[in-house]
């Protein structure tokens, strides 16, 4: 276990702890409805454990045979996408939950993890990606996912699962010209349906979506509304000042101004309590797993690991840019939790679990001495 | 030995690698700017939201009579509100408390559509509607006591008090011009509060008391002003007089004792009334004033000395004077008058050509402006008007005009302009500030400003005043203001009646007045009287508003305890 990335594993566990922290911050309030006020805290922690345990589990098998059962894992998640439309629980406007006993499950993360994995075994071949040949292979893994995600519809996720899928084809080694162009398109597409859905000839968005674009450019135009997220997020950060006012003592988060102040809007929490110290703070730590996992990348065995280990990283980025970008009004509201902090207990265990692939690909960089 | 890392992967990684910096930094900066440039803005974003001030009513200062009597207070009252944001269906509410509060429901359905947290609906509720109210439990609709302004008198002085808004200030009449004395400050509640408006529960709460008001202590007497109204109606009533005003005054001092017109409002109830209803005319309106400005020709004539009170004017029928003709009361005239017998019996033609030759308009100009007419006298009521009086040497037609002054035509003044000048004749020869307001006094009932009269300016000479008194009283004794005569007072007075001009034509309409005052040796009060388009055969001051004089006085002067003599 001498190849164990144990700076990155620290880095991992002080998010997750400090997340506890936050996340207690902000729901104790709201958790003393249900007669105790560590409930958040406490169910947070059991999946936190469950990830670790699954990390564990996913360390002792080597990459390359999960990477053999990725297609066994897509369809897996494929299914859990379309009882997701059927059975599935609202939350915010879309359905996202699926209900598992007491638990409740979000399909929508476990699919990131099968997506990566898929990439990764589709695209290991260099050969198979000169040319515009990756791009659709990508491209064909990515759309029946991305159709199921966009019914639901989860926004964020779609924008995360094209922000990985583009971040493996760079790795691959898929040609720069073609991906710009891909992008391009992609962004084109992009605007084509916001703008379509704002003037109705191409209704492709919820209301609520295109609101929270207008919101984006304009938040006090709804400030009562589809506003009043990024506005109470943006007085929470801003009036946190350098230092913050201090665990428990931010007036945003414990008076209830704040919404999904513990899931969506945590990283506003940490803002408000823990000012610019406490955000640079949280940036740097997952600028460490950003630095420790690009070092495995590059230190990985074969093209499979490398891609695989790109798959998450581009996961856990893409989603810590979405969110902190919502949080300072930078990117349009999205339902994405950040990593390792927000509550939310799929989250949580499935970010151990990736987290555990990419550990699983630097334990293996070398041969396995015995 | 680890895998050897392509040539290509590398450049890629480290474009990645940028890229994902520049966000990174990105995110960063903009997190320092939220934080640390802006950051005292959004903190005071956050202390706002959640420190929600409510304004605590400052109690409106009392309005009392010279004797202490209230005329003005403000009571706990019940009042309606509607949270238009509550109200489930604003047209029904709107339906059920139409009856109740006696408004028309379209008014209030209005109202609660508003986009506004709270909007009144009814204050000055009796507690029965009030009770009627709260049974109907609607959502958005409450009831809740708060500061009412209440004039215990109703009517009584309503031009001169005015009155306040819903929220208690001042619209109107003294409420309106006083109103910074009044009002006092408002308090401030801040309490830290929830986004749903509730009060956090252990919460700060910091209060800034609210500072009551002042009280006016008036120079009005509640008696006299009642006395005043009540003859003032009758006399109205008598004319068929469109509407009348009175007003009464200390010569030596400038207060107004009593002022009214009629008809009046109910400052509980303005909103049932045209603006014009609670217009105080005595002070906003100005006029031609007729004979009576003669009294105040007459005075410059005997100040420069072109005349004395035996002066012997002809007074013809009628007389050409600048290109146009003046007519004598008498088709036939008098042959001759001497000053005195002009004043009494009111002629024309005889002032026409002491004003306008004998005086002229240059000199006649300065006396009248002297006695306060053509500018404001600066009495204490809101929208006083300043009256005109012609400027020698820029006026078309100049001798016919200043004929035409002489005698109350061409010139326009106030009434209450008109009672300080005749009150210059009764106390010597000095014109006083009229006003209403005796003194400010806190509510702890330390005086904070003690009015003394003020002296203007001296008009004319003791002597001349003493001359035109006489003059007046021979108007009463036996010109035309006979009907003016008091058994036990002496009584100087003039009668004017004036044609009104209606859109810069004479028309068939008449503004009958008298003015004057008693005891004639001694005055204790001046009065006027107006009526305005009398609906008589004959329309004179002396016929009409003389007695309404009379009957003001002699109540009055037997109120303030002048004693009559045996001897008039």
């Amino acid at each position: 276990m001498r190849n164990l990335d144990v700076v990155l594993l620290s880095a991992v566990v002080l998010l997750l702890l400090f997340g506890l922290l936050v996340v207690y911050s902000a729901t104790r309030g709201l958790a003393e409805t249900r007669g105790d006020s560590f409930y958040y805290v406490k169910r947070q922690a059991i999946a936190a454990l469950l990830g670790f345990a699954a990390m564990a589990v996913v360390l002792t098998v080597d990459y390359r045979h999960l990477i053999k059962l990725s297609r066994l894992f897509y369809l897996g998640s494929l299914l859990l996408l379309a009882a997701v439309l059927v059975v599935g629980r609202v939350g915010g406007g879309a359905e996202r939950w699926l209900a598992v006993g007491p638990l409740s499950l979000q399909p929508s993360e476990v699919a990131k993890i099968s997506l990566t994995l898929s990439l990764a075994s589709a695209l290991s071949d260099r050969e198979r990606v000169e040319g515009w040949r990756g791009i659709f292979i990508a491209l064909a893994w990515l759309v029946p996912m991305w159709g199921l995600i966009l019914l639901q519809p989860d926004l964020g996720t779609a924008m995360t699962m094209a922000g990985m899928t583009l971040g493996v084809l760079i790795f691959a080694g898929a040609p720069m010209r073609n991906l710009a162009l891909l992008t391009a398109a992609g962004l084109g597409a992009a605007v084509a349906a916001v703008v379509g859905s704002i003037q109705g000839w191409l209704p492709v968005l919820k209301p609520y979506q295109v609101n929270r674009l207008i919101v984006f450019f304009d938040p006090y135009r709804y400030r009562h509304d589809e506003g009043w997220n990024v506005i109470q997020s943006m007085i929470a950060i801003g009036s946190g000042n350098l230092f913050g006012k201090g665990l428990f003592g931010g007036s945003q988060t414990q008076l209830n101004f704040l919404p999904a102040r513990h899931t969506d809007f945590i990283f506003s929490v940490i803002g408000e309590e823990f000012g610019f110290v406490g955000g640079a703070f949280v940036l740097l730590l997952f600028g460490v797993v950003f630095w420790r996992g690009g070092r495995i990348l590059l230190q990985a065995k074969d093209s499979m690991g490398s891609l695989l280990v790109a798959g998450v990283l581009s996961m856990i980025f893409c989603h810590v840019l979405i969110n902190i970008g919502m949080t300072l009004g930078l990117m349009p509201v999205t339902g994405l939790p950040l990593p390792l902090i927000s509550y939310g207990g799929t989250s949580v265990l499935t970010t151990l679990t990736s987290i555990g692939l990419v550990l699983n690909v630097g334990l293996r960089r070398k041969k396995i001495h015995f | 030995m680890s895998r050897r890392v392509p040539q290509g992967l590398r450049v890629r990684v480290a474009l990645v690698f940028l890229g994902m910096t520049f966000l990174a930094v990105l995110a960063w900066l903009r997190l320092g700017w939220l934080q640390l440039v802006e950051g005292s803005h959004y903190r005071t974003l956050a202390l706002e939201q959640r420190y929600r001030a409510e304004n605590l009513v400052a109690e409106r200062g009392a309005i009392y009579d010279r004797n202490g009597v209230p005329l003005a207070v403000t009571v706990q009252g019940n009042a309606v509100y509607g949270v238009p944001a509550a109200v489930e269906n604003p047209a029904r509410a709107a339906a059920l408390l139409s009856p109740l509060l006696r408004e028309p429901a379209a008014e209030l359905e209005r109202r609660l559509s508003q986009d506004s947290p709270t909007v009144w609906l009814a204050v000055r509720l009796d507690p029965e509607t009030a009770a009627a109210v709260e049974r109907l439990n609607l959502n958005g609709v409450y009831v809740v006591q708060r500061p009412q302004r209440d004039y215990p008198h109703g009517t009584l002085a309503a031009d001169i008090l005015g009155f306040t808004g819903l929220d208690n200030q001042g619209l109107a009449g003294l409420e309106f011009h006083y109103e910074s004395v009044l009002r006092g400050v408002p308090g401030r509640h801040f309490s830290e509060r929830d986004p749903r408006g509730r009060a956090i529960p252990g919460g700060l709460s910091r209060v800034v008391e609210a500072v009551p008001g002042h009280d006016l202590i008036l120079t009005l007497d509640r008696v006299l002003q009642y006395m005043v109204e009540q003859e003032l109606a009758q006399g109205v009533a008598a004319a068929r007089a469109e509407w009348g005003l009175a007003i009464l005054m200390r010569p030596h001092t400038g207060e107004i004792l009593a002022m009214a017109t009629y008809p009046s409002f109910d400052p509980a109830k303005w909103s049932d009334y045209l603006p014009r209803a609670y217009r105080n005319r005595a002070v906003t309106d100005q006029f031609e004033p007729g004979s009576t400005l003669k009294l105040f020709t007459a005075a410059a004539a005997l100040e420069e000395g072109v005349a004395t009170i035996d002066t012997v004017l002809d007074a013809p029928g009628q007389l050409r004077i600048g290109g146009g003709i003046v007519h004598c009361y008498s088709p036939s005239g008098y042959g001759s008058l001497t000053l005195a017998e002009a004043i009494a019996k009111s002629c024309n033609t005889a002032f026409a050509y002491l004003g306008a030759e004998m005086i002229g308009g240059q000199t006649l100009a300065r006396y009248l402006q002297a006695f306060g007419f053509g500018g404001r006298l600066g009495v204490d009521l809101p929208g006083e008007a300043a009256g005109s009086v012609p400027t020698p040497g820029r006026i078309a037609g100049e001798t016919l005009r200043w004929a035409n002054v002489s005698f109350g035509q061409g010139i326009a003044v106030t009434p209450v302009q008109l009672a300080a000048a005749t009150a210059a004749i009764a106390n010597g020869g000095v014109l006083m500030r009229p006003y209403v307001v005796q003194a400010i006094r806190a509510p702890s009932g330390d005086v904070i400003e003690d009015r003394q009269p003020t002296p203007l300016r001296r008009v004319i000479s003791e002597e001349t005043a003493r001359e035109i008194t006489q003059a007046m009283e021979m108007v009463v004794s036996q010109g035309t203001g006979t009907r003016a005569r008091l058994p036990g007072y002496r009584v100087a007075g003039k009668t004017g009646t004036a044609q009104i001009p209606e859109n810069g034509v004479y028309g068939s309409k008449r503004l009958a007045s008298f003015v004057g005052f008693a005891p004639a040796e001694a005055p204790e009060l001046v009065g006027v009287v107006m009526l305005y388009d009398v609906q008589q055969d004959t329309a004179e001051g002396g016929r009409w508003a003389a007695p309404v004089f009379a009957e003001i006085m002699d109540r009055a002067l037997k109120h303030l305890g002048v004693p009559p003599r045996p001897d008039v």
